[in-house]
């Protein structure tokens, strides 16, 4: 019987247990991370014999967490996945609503600023619309500032954000630890912390990602996703934050190990809310500043270029129409210099190309002697540069400003850094906006050709012509020395700057300067014959090259010897070497005026051939010389004060010879009375060259018409273009544009800036750049969106099988309560059986 | 298949969460009426959106400026329009004059009202705009254009300068004429005479328009070309022919100078006035270009002066109708080119006008919701998320504990 009363005695205290159980796991229905507790149980064992076995009742062997570790550990994988992506969504939706939001953004300020600047263009002269240029220009500076200022708020934040994730993982680490060590001396499984570690485990899996490795004493020890082990046991190495120490507004996670911080790869601190914020910080935010510093640096630099090439409404030079982008102190914001460094070494950073900058910042690191390496912070690709500073690079050149550096010395260079953040307008009285250009033009009223002169662009302020405020230095004169020839003159002294003769091509654009290099021999004159210098060896050189003799004399005149065009001819084989082409000018004799009388037989010849003037006419000559031009290559022809003018377009010389018998035919320029006379006249030679001077020199120079000296290309710093035809004489002006109030040229090419194609190697526009960081925000922001959902639903899933295997489900308590209370009804109904069998022998005993 | 309590009613509550989403992106979508709300909707669109937006707004501010440039050209119109009436009136006056029974009184008679016209001219071209400034100085628009000196010869002040806007991305238009260019560099007649400072005199001397004493005596000489040239020290000069510079014309060798005494060369008077230095330098040449308003004024000069119909006032009134007719042509090329500019900014409005459809357009495709298909979507989730609250109301109750 005793049997009887200890299987129901089993039974009743199995099931109470049971019923607890159960009532432990419908309260704990809401439990986070619960899992669902279950019975096991089994027959005590018996005794007796083969056939006679009688069990002695039920054992609860144990209580069972319902769980499945490799589901556990997928859900915490994607726990992991989940919340760096849902981090990164929603740090990366912040910017882009703030950018996309069309109050808050630049594209609108750029437009109204150009729109701005369009209605001053209109009218120059206005204040008002010079005010509203101003209010235009203030508002997109602070447009810069404030999202500067909104995204490196967001850095800062980030920075905290860092740090509260990293005191958090380091709780829960502790917090393994201690329930390691609890679970490592508690001999029996203690369920509820298990319960209590997964979900501590699963928090921290929510942080950052881990990999738990489960050991045989109940510990499990944790690790970040790239080895660092984070928890053995009892030990616990933490994860804080410290300031870069090259960029000390940006904190990284390192890992302390036994009271020694190591720094770490950020880049393998994956998954999380740490994972998330770091690929935010690299992938979203970090590249925004850079983009939109770039974008300032860009709009700050053309601005400023072009504003300085004009002239306010006071007749002052332009200045800066924003900050300075290569001032001192924004030259050396770019540069830090590693705390650690050992050198004296102090960097600064110039740009040079705002259109060849790029987003990258890069990290330099002084290798000794002149070999610097540097680190592309993005790709983190290394490239060598051994010859030293200064160093040039995609649009800047870094440069050493003090010191010296010891090798290994690091230096964290952004080339754009702060540039949103300085943006400021320079410019606080409307009038000193500079919507004029600082030069102008004018015909001289007497000119009588058609000759039309363009107005003039600035090309180079720095240009000496303009180091005067308020006045050209010098004002310059343009004057045609023949209808396709001029020359330039100082306006003030009248003193030429450009001698010439220049060449001037009428049907055609004229750019008037600067020129190439360009030279002209000066006309000989008159030579008795025989006496037309020979050129020796030695005695022309061009830029160094000896010019071979120019064969004969040219006393032979009925061929081209010694004339300007054998000299062109001679320079022209030696172009390849000296670099200088010789042009040979019409040669031209003005005989003078022609008052009459009649010419026959000897007594005038052109280069041999005797001039026959039938009557005493004009008209009788020119056609004396006309017959016989075919052979002397020379023509006639009669200018605007009456002189004749003999011409040989190929050049060649001129010979005139009388034999002093004529006493008729006269001229005022030229005498064929008195003793035989004869004369040879030699032509011009022009020598140009497209870039650098022209070097005459030897030891002769004279015997070809040219005079030792080195000649170049002038540059006033502006550009004239020239198109019509000028008369002789004809003059144009280049002056100061004093009081040039109406003047808008300046406000024209300022609008340009908005087409002008600033960025990415002359591809973007300043919208077009904006436009691609807001797009490249939007698809970073939806892809994290995407990335999150999936891992969402991932994660639900997840759930779900974890909650089959190991939630509540309050109808099956219910019926397990009904099913324990039933088998508790029937255990004590066992000892009442029991009492019932020992009553009925007692009665018998009885 | 086991279904967990918490896990049910999870189910339930993201369902109805992600229809309550659903339903939140709808309305604000309909309540602001745009279809994207940030880059991260539609990051493709939202970069042509911006594209667009951009290029609207400068198509705004061209077709502002198209009113801008409307409006002056429209102004330089009929201040042309009113220059060549004037002009046309001051012709009429020198062809009236060309009459054979006027006398003394009825050449001053004309004269009273050339010289009144002139005054209009010249204030015409000194037009000044509302805000004050000079419409014909070129870019000094603050200095006035058209002055007077103390000869009666007018000069321009202004500079030469022309103002272009920009009424389309690629299309700029003037807006301005230089006075010099409407009024001053005009052709002239080359049988008229015109005096000239020469330009590297150093001295303030001045030299007078002149006036005709002997009309056949001049034509007789033209067109040759007279240099007034002071020797050292300046007291004295000679006039010389410019063909044979070395001998002075006969009786105007080494003549005493005296300022404001008159000078006849070939049947010309001029006056010198002021101080020259030694090598100063006066010219009598046939003129290269004119000015209208000292050709007006050598008009009224002659007339005012002109005892009779005799040939030096023949010789005047034919000069001053060429040059008239010269300056008339002018400004009427002037106006055609107006009129030109004028159908430029008509065009570039229609393109900017069209242009700016285009990009609206092409906004409100990409930007704007579409709301019938928006309301209607709205209703739909509308039903299915309150049938969802429904029927997890019901379900919920559904558990055995309430039965027990």
């Amino acid at each position: 019987m005793a049997d009887l009363f200890n299987i129901g005695l089993s039974g009743l205290s199995v099931y109470s247990r049971a019923i607890a159980v159960t009532g432990n796991n419908v309260t704990n229905v809401n439990t986070e991370d619960y899992c669902r507790q279950t019975i096991q149980l089994s027959e005590i064992q018996g005794d007796g014999n083969a056939g006679l076995y009688i069990g002695h009742g039920v054992n609860m062997d144990r209580v069972k967490r319902m769980t499945d570790e490799y589901v556990v550990g997928n859900y915490r994988k994607n726990l992991t996945d989940f919340s760096e992506f849902d981090n990164l969504f929603k740090k990366a939706n912040e910017i882009d609503r703030y950018l996309g939001d069309s109050n808050l953004n630049i594209a609108p300020g750029l437009e109204n600023f150009f729109y701005a600047l369009q209605t001053a263009s209109n009218q120059p002269e206005s204040i008002p619309a010079r005010q509203g240029l101003m209010n235009q220009a203030q508002f997109l500076a602070t447009r810069f500032n404030s999202i500067d200022g909104k995204l490196r708020g967001m850095l800062t934040d980030l920075n905290t954000s860092l740090s509260s994730a990293t005191n958090e993982i380091n709780n829960y680490l502790s917090e393994i630890a201690t329930l390691n060590q609890q679970a490592s001396v508690s001999t029996s499984a203690n369920l509820s912390l298990q319960d209590k570690r997964d979900h501590v485990v699963n928090k921290l899996s929510q942080l950052i990602g881990v990999t738990t490795l489960a050991q045989d004493d109940g510990s499990l020890n944790i690790f970040t996703n790239s080895g660092l082990s984070l928890v053995i046991g009892g030990v616990v190495n933490t994860l804080t934050t410290i300031p870069d120490p090259a960029q000390p507004d940006i904190h990284n996670v390192v890992y302390v190990s036994s009271g020694h911080t190591l720094e770490i790869n950020q880049s393998d601190l994956s998954g999380g809310t740490v994972g998330g914020l770091l690929r935010y910080r690299s992938e979203v935010l970090s590249p925004t500043i850079q983009t939109l510093d770039r974008l300032a640096t860009g709009l700050e630099y053309s601005l400023n270029e072009q504003h300085q090439r004009g002239m306010d409404l006071n007749n002052r030079l332009g200045g800066f129409f924003l900050n300075d982008i290569n001032s001192s102190s924004a030259q050396s914001s770019r540069v830090y210099s590693q705390t650690s460094n050992t050198g004296t070494a102090a960097l600064t950073v110039t740009v040079t190309d705002p259109s060849a900058l790029t987003d990258d910042g890069y990290r330099m690191v002084f290798m000794g002697g002149s070999t610097y390496q540097l680190t592309n912070l993005r790709t983190q690709a290394i490239s060598t540069y051994n010859t030293g500073l200064p160093l040039s690079i995609n649009g800047v050149s870094i440069q050493l400003s003090s010191g010296t550096p010891a090798v290994n010395d690091a230096f964290m260079v952004n080339p754009v850094r702060y540039a949103a953040r300085d943006m400021r307008l320079q410019i606080t009285d409307p009038a000193s906006f500079a919507l004029a250009a600082p030069i102008r033009t004018a015909e001289d009223p007497q000119n009588t050709g058609t000759g039309v002169i363009s107005m003039g662009t600035v090309s180079d302020i720095t240009n000496a012509s303009f180091a005067t405020q308020g006045a050209l230095s010098p004002p310059l004169t343009i004057e045609f020395l023949s209808s396709n020839t001029y020359r330039v003159l100082n306006s003030t002294t009248g003193s030429a700057i450009q001698t010439g003769p220049l060449p001037y091509v009428v049907g055609q654009s004229n750019e008037l300067f600067p020129l190439p290099a360009f030279h002209t021999s000066i006309p000989s004159g008159l030579f008795p014959p025989g006496t037309l210098p020979l050129i020796n060896v030695g005695e022309l050189t061009l830029n160094g090259t000896a010019i071979a003799p120019a064969l004969a004399d040219g006393v032979s005149t009925s061929d081209s010897s010694g004339s300007a065009l054998a000299i062109a001819a001679t320079i022209n084989l030696g172009t390849a070497t000296h670099g200088v082409t010789a042009i040979v000018n019409p040669n031209e004799f003005n005989l003078g005026v022609y008052t009459g009388g009649a010419l026959a037989g000897a007594q005038f010849q052109i280069n041999g051939q005797n001039i026959v003037a039938a009557g005493a006419t004009q008209q009788d000559l020119l056609d004396g010389i006309a017959a016989v031009s075919g052979t002397t290559g020379v023509t006639a022809s009669v200018n605007s004060l009456n002189q004749i003018v003999l011409t040989a377009t190929d050049g060649r010389n001129i010979q005139l010879t009388t034999n002093g018998t004529s006493g008729a035919a006269t001229f005022s320029g030229f005498s064929l009375t008195g003793p035989a006379s004869n004369g040879v006249t030699r032509g011009t030679v022009s020598l140009s060259q497209a870039t650098g001077s022209i070097v005459v020199a030897g030891t002769a120079p004279g015997d070809a018409g040219f005079t030792a000296d080195t000649y170049s290309a002038y540059d006033p710093g502006y550009r004239v273009q020239m198109t019509g035809a000028p008369n002789t004489g004809d003059r144009f002006m280049v002056e100061y544009n004093t009081n040039g109030r109406s003047d808008n040229r300046n406000a024209l090419l300022l609008l340009q800036v908005q087409q002008n194609k600033l960025f990415d190697g002359n591809q973007s526009t300043v919208n077009e750049l904006f436009t691609q960081l807001v797009s490249r925000i939007g698809s970073d922001t939806h892809s994290a969106e995407m990335s999150r959902e999936s891992s969402e639903s991932q994660v639900r899933q997840l759930k779900d099988d974890l909650e089959k295997i190991s939630g509540v489900n309050l109808d099956e308590e219910a019926a397990n309560l009904m099913l324990f209370e039933q088998a508790y009804r029937a255990s004590s109904q066992l000892i009442r059986t029991g009492q019932t069998i020992i009553d009925v022998i007692f009665d018998m005993i009885r | 298949m086991r279904i967990s309590t918490q896990q049910f009613f999870n189910q339930s509550v993201y369902n109805m969460q992600e229809q309550q989403k659903m339903i939140y992106d709808l309305q604000q979508k309909i309540s602001t009426g745009k279809n994207i709300l940030q880059a991260s909707d539609d990051p493709v669109s939202m970069a042509q959106l911006y594209r667009l937006n951009d290029e609207n707004k400068r198509t705004e501010s061209h077709n502002e400026t198209v009113s801008v440039a409307e409006r002056e050209n429209r102004l330089q119109d009929s201040l042309f329009t009113d220059a060549i009436n004037g002009l046309q009136r001051v012709r009429e006056l020198a062809l009236s004059a060309h009459n054979g029974s006027y006398g003394r009184k009825d050449f001053q008679n004309v004269a009273i009202e050339i010289h009144q016209r002139l005054g209009e001219l010249v204030q015409l071209a000194n037009t000044q705009s509302v805000t004050g400034e000079y419409l014909f100085s070129g870019y000094k628009t603050g200095q006035t254009p058209v002055v007077a000196d103390a000869t009666g010869r007018y000069t321009y002040q202004g500079d030469q300068g022309q103002r272009f806007v920009q009424i389309g991305p690629e299309t700029q238009v003037a807006v301005t004429d230089s006075g010099y260019e409407l009024f001053f560099d005009l052709p002239a007649s080359s049988s008229d005479f015109e005096t000239r400072v020469d330009r590297a005199n150093t001295g303030n001397a001045l030299i007078s328009i002149g006036t005709m004493r002997d009309a056949t005596t001049w034509q007789a000489s033209n067109p040759a070309t007279y240099s007034i040239i002071f020797n050292t020290p300046s007291n004295t000069f000679d006039v010389v022919d410019d063909s044979n510079p070395t001998v002075p014309l006969t009786g105007l060798n080494n003549v005493a100078y005296t300022s404001g005494n008159t000078i006849t060369i070939q049947g010309v008077d001029v006056v010198i006035t002021g101080t020259p230095n030694p090598g100063d330098v006066f010219h009598l040449e046939p003129p290269a270009n004119q000015d209208v308003f000292t050709t007006i004024q050598k008009l009224y000069n002659a007339l005012n002066t002109a005892p009779s119909l005799n040939t030096e006032l023949i010789y005047r009134l034919d000069q001053s109708l060429t040059n008239i007719d010269e300056a008339m042509n002018v400004l009427n090329a002037h106006r055609s080119e107006v009129g030109a500019r004028l159908n430029i900014i008509d065009s570039q409005k229609e393109v900017n006008d069209s242009f700016k459809l285009w990009t609206t357009e092409a906004i409100s495709d990409i930007q704007d919701v579409d709301l019938t298909s928006a309301i209607s979507d709205f209703s739909m989730y509308q039903s299915s998320f309150e049938a969802a609250q429904k029927t997890f109301l019901r379900v919920q109750r559904l558990s055995l504990f309430e039965i027990l």
